[in-house]
């Protein structure tokens, strides 16, 4: 899916999407091990997605929304992701919103020349 | 002495000699913590002893009248005990305990323990065969970490005593004892020799006793090892009872390989011998189980890799998020630290929240060379093998932030100047008397933070702990929980004797978490797990069994069982309430160590940011599923996303030391207290030091 | 861990073996006569068997314990199980079944079960000069001490053909014992010998031990065998 929510991706928003964030505005991930699970602390968009390239992360849907809509300001994406998210064991729903967090993360990515680390 | 061996190595390692201390006159304490805790009392005169590096200070390794015999996964523990270097703001008289097989060949060597104070001038191992006990020159090991340290001691009895038919004799002769087995050792590591609060003792490959510091306490006192081998006879009070207990636990409430699993998560009595691991990615190559002495089934394994034999739980995830952050997924990175801090001798839990720390400064722009932290430390390879290498060196030697840190993560953030900050906004997530975060923040699972600030150090006793991972594992899935809320709470709360019956004590909500039936869980808590699991030494991993899905009902056997084992080996017919009762009397003696420390009810307070923040998120994320009761109706709620409300807190408190019979304004004993449980002698001392709870 | 070699330490079993072209049918079967002993292993008879009058013949056991090594979890319970059992104290070094551990090796070598082979030559037995170690016809020829009889030489000890003397000196009582498949347990309510449960079986938690009736091939690959199926693979642990 390339085309995520119905708003464009800005300039403003863009720099947002590629910028790390303080420690205070973190996210906290975790990632699934064989028998127990690992916190991780997640401080750019790229930082999320290099981490669930792996596979086995556990995301919370709606926490995942809040920290789109407060942080980094794409209440459209955080919608979008409280949608995809909704009635979903919580096990399953970082497999039903990170394509949409890549997509976005893409179109940030390209009108913002570059990721962040 | 069914059970016991009646014996108590005494060392004294400033004038290296030895002498035999009768367990007879300690037999009342039970074992473990209990009969630790009185030789304490009884061997310290000054118990104002705040320093884990004091010569005075003395280290109690305890077995229990179980250890070394057939109890299901009551075989293997030992609990260490003494004066730590790791709490703030006080080196609080705490507890560690290790598993493995040394606890067995103690006692199998005729001893039920061993009390060592003083310190000696030049490093010293000490060696025991059955009765024998020898001080070593460890000129030859001091230097060596904890494999190496032990491979060369192994080399060099073997040298000493090479055996025949692959027997080894302990003496000149025939009838003195023969054995196949290996000596069991605990060492240090360079983190202990070198003092550093990270120190902790290590045994075989895995085994370790991490909180308090323990291992610097060793190296202070030039302790490197202590080796125990012993070929005699634990004897036991009805062995065939015995023999029919561990095969009923065996067929009825545990697992066995081939049956259909029932749904539990990690800890209880019913789980496989999986190894728990935590990390994203096994080593490369086959594995095999591994457990400690008699354990109904073990939570560990050794790998074909060679890499992290006998690691599981916590010291698996230490490095395996930043790991996994780092590179997409799991690596090696992850093992080659376990192995590490296993063979440095060094505490990971304080690495895990001390990387966390890190992280956090790094990320407030306040870490690196020149900076607020100074370090050349680069934060930008956490994760990789080469970070993880270079920081536990630093901390093992005292090099660079080493040196900081060797007062422990907390210690060295006052001196950073950053403490109050840090500790007011989380980052520093060390939220008891200096020791990191278990995972179950203080502010959602209500024992763990209040057991730990009424004790000594973070509890880690799961005991309600591993239901909860069975109904988050399941809901996380989607799934109904094997209990419901209901149940867990009915079928717990009917075991916690003697406060049996009230249902409360499982609610987990908000709006009971400062009530009186909290009181209950916390003190019964503290009570069930200072007898039954520090001092008869039943392992946390698979008791108290509260919960058990093999079981029509999903009853589990506690309450019923410990008493059974109990009782096949010592004789004794301490029935379950008897033994959580003593364990109250361990807890009160305990506490007047505290006491005489100098704490008071003002000093026991968490960190700030457990007031002062919601707890949006944990270890897994902002979910966190409890048994919460509304309306007379049970389900496991959300508890995510609140704080402690501190008022309401400090009013518990209050109702907590009434119910324990201690005085609410100071949090001491009272006379009334100790002496209804016959420690008059305690309430003495208290009352010369101007510390009895409720005197004029 | 040692190679298994089941090499004769007494002189009467020095001849080479009767090729096994010379043996008729005939002369087979009037070796094995009254013995019991059936089973050709691996092509190879049992040593001493078909040899001249003057060699002792052995009536093969009924039972035998086979191991999995690798599936061991090295807990020692059934170490404690045979202590208790057969003498009603906890103490490894009493234990006819002993388990080596080297916590820092690599799997699968970092452990292994050393049980009694209840070899079909038996040369505990044979070397016994009072008959102390002997062949136990009530309780399906396993190989036994009666500790009565045995006047400590320890012959037996250094007759165990494997590295590790399954045959041990019993320092507490002052006799020699072995591994009985659990005949003679008086501290334990189950009936135990060829016909019934062996403790060390009996309490093992993950499986490791079983029992057959079947007399294994002779070397390490008949005692030491794979006990691990599809259930274990869903522990995670490899099953070859």
């Amino acid at each position: 899916m390339s085309e995520v929510t119905s708003a464009p991706m800005d300039q403003t928003l863009a720099e947002r999407f590629v910028t790390r964030v303080s420690w205070a505005d973190r996210f906290l991930a975790t990632v699934r091990g064989k028998r127990g699970f690992n916190r991780v602390q997640i401080y750019s968009v790229q930082e999320l997605l290099t981490l669930s390239s792996g596979g086995a992360v556990v995301i919370s849907g709606p926490a995942l929304a809040v920290w789109f809509d407060d942080v980094v300001g794409d209440s459209e994406l955080a919608s979008a992701i409280r949608e995809a998210s909704a009635g979903l064991p919580l096990f399953e729903e970082a497999q039903a919103v990170l394509p949409l967090v890549a997509a976005r993360h893409a179109e940030a990515v390209a009108m913002a020349g570059g990721a962040a680390k | 002495m069914n059970g016991y061996q009646g014996r108590i190595l005494h060392l004294d390692l400033t004038k290296r000699t030895f002498s035999v201390i009768d367990t007879d006159k300690y037999v009342q304490w039970g074992g473990g913590h209990g009969i630790g805790s009185a030789l304490y009392w009884d061997l310290v005169k000054d118990k104002t002893l705040a320093d884990g590096l004091d010569p005075r200070n003395v280290v109690t390794i305890m077995t229990s009248p179980l250890s070394g015999t057939m109890v299901p996964s009551a075989s293997g523990r030992v609990e260490v005990q003494g004066v730590g270097i790791q709490q703030y703001p006080v080196n609080w008289y705490t507890r560690s305990n290790f598993g493995g097989r040394f606890g067995g060949q103690l006692k199998y060597a005729g001893w039920d323990g061993i009390a060592i104070e003083g310190k000696s001038d030049k490093p010293v191992w000490i060696e025991i065969y059955n009765d024998i006990v020898v001080f070593r020159d460890a000129k030859g090991l001091w230097g060596k970490d904890t494999q190496d340290a032990q491979k060369a001691i192994w080399e060099e009895q073997a040298t000493r005593k090479p055996g025949e038919h692959g027997w080894t004799e302990m003496s000149n002769s025939r009838d003195g004892g023969r054995t196949t087995q290996r000596s069991a050792i605990i060492t240090i590591g360079q983190a202990g020799e070198n003092l550093s609060a990270f120190g902790c003792l290590i045994h075989d490959a895995g085994n370790g006793a991490g909180q308090g510091g323990f291992g610097a306490v060793f190296g202070g006192k030039n302790l490197k090892a202590i080796s125990v081998l012993g070929t005699g006879s634990v004897e036991i009070a009805d062995p065939a009872a015995l023999f029919d207990a561990r095969l009923k636990d065996k067929n009825e409430y545990a697992y066995t390989p081939g049956e259909d699993r029932p749904p539990y998560a990690f800890g209880g009595h019913g789980i496989s011998p999986q190894a728990a691991l935590w990390w994203a990615k096994s080593p490369e190559g086959g594995s095999g189980p591994q457990s400690c002495q008699g354990c109904i089934n073990g939570c560990r394994a050794r790998w074909e890799a060679g890499l992290a034999n006998e690691a599981s739980c916590q010291e698996t995830a230490c490095y395996a998020g930043f790991d996994v952050k780092k590179h997409g997924q799991g690596t090696e990175a992850t093992h080659i630290a376990v192995d590490l801090m296993n063979r440095l001798g060094i505490n990971t839990f304080e690495v895990w929240g001390c990387l966390a720390y890190l992280e956090a400064l790094n990320e407030k722009g306040v870490l690196g060379r020149g900076k607020q932290v100074d370090t050349t430390l680069n934060m930008e390879e956490l994760g990789e093998t080469s970070f993880i290498k270079t920081f536990l060196d630093m901390v093992a030697y005292r090099k660079d932030i080493g040196e900081d840190l060797a007062k422990g993560t907390v210690r060295a953030s006052v001196k950073w100047g950053r403490y109050k900050e840090d500790i007011g906004d989380g980052s520093l997530p060390f939220p008891y008397w200096g020791m990191p975060e278990h995972a179950y923040d203080p502010r959602l699972e209500i024992e763990w933070g209040y057991g730990s600030i009424l004790g000594s150090r973070d509890i880690n006793e799961h005991c309600f702990n591993w239901l909860m991972w069975d109904a988050l594992i399941a809901m996380g899935a989607g799934k109904e929980p094997a209990a419901s809320a209901e149940e867990w709470a009915k079928i717990v709360t009917d075991k916690m004797e003697p406060y049996a019956g009230d249902m409360q004590m499982m609610n987990y909500g908000t709006d009971n978490m400062y009530s009186e039936s909290w009181a209950k869980t916390v003190a019964w808590h503290r009570h069930y797990g200072q007898f039954w699991k520090e001092s008869a030494l039943f392992c946390d991993w698979r008791y108290p069994d509260f919960v058990n899905y093999h079981r029509p009902d999903k009853v589990g056997e506690s309450g019923k069982a410990e008493p059974i084992y109990w009782k096949a080996v010592t004789g004794n017919e301490m029935s379950f309430a008897d033994g959580v009762e003593l364990g109250r009397k361990i807890w009160n003696l305990d506490n007047a160590i505290w006491t005489l420390q100098g704490r008071h009810r003002d000093d026991v307070k968490l960190a700030r940011y457990i007031y002062e923040h919601d707890a949006k998120a944990w270890e897994l994320g902002t979910f966190f599923p409890l048994p919460v009761e509304k309306d007379g109706k049970w389900e496991y709620a959300n508890v995510c996303g609140r704080k402690i409300d501190e008022v309401k807190w400090e009013e518990w408190k209050t109702l907590f030391y009434n119910l324990e019979g201690w005085d609410n304004k100071s949090g001491w004993p009272t006379r009334e207290t100790l002496s209804k449980m016959g420690l008059d002698a305690v309430a003495d001392e208290l009352e010369k030091a101007g510390k009895l709870g409720g005197a004029a | 861990m040692s190679e298994d070699k089941i090499h004769p330490v007494d002189s009467r079993n020095q001849e080479e073996p009767a090729p096994r072209e010379r043996v008729s049918r005939r002369d087979f079967i009037k070796g094995i006569g009254g013995f019991g002993l059936f089973a050709v292993l691996g092509g190879n008879l049992a040593r001493g068997l078909l040899l001249p009058d003057d060699v002792i013949a052995f009536p093969a056991s009924e039972g035998y314990l086979l191991v999995d090594s690798k599936k061991c979890q090295g807990c020692n319970t059934c170490m404690m199980a045979c202590s208790l059992a057969h003498h009603g104290v906890q103490n490894l070094s009493l234990s006819r079944i002993q388990v080596n551990q080297d916590p820092f090796a690599a799997w699968p070598n970092d452990k292994s079960i050393e049980q009694c082979r209840q070899c079909p030559g038996a040369p505990c037995v044979a070397v016994c000069p009072t008959g102390a170690n002997h062949i136990d016809a009530a309780n399906g020829n396993v190989r036994r001490v009666d500790a009565n009889k045995c006047i400590g030489c320890q012959r037996c000890v250094a007759a165990c053909p494997l590295g590790q003397s399954r045959a041990d000196w019993n320092f507490e009582e002052k006799h020699a014992q072995k591994c009985d498949l659990c005949a003679e347990t008086p501290h334990w309510t189950s009936k135990g010998g060829e016909n019934g449960d062996q403790a060390c079986k009996a309490v093992c938690p993950v499986g490791a031990i079983s029992f057959t009736k079947e007399i294994p091939l002779q070397d390490d690959r008949g005692y030491n065998v794979n006990l691990r199926d599809a259930s274990w693979a869903q522990l995670s642990y490899p099953t070859k």
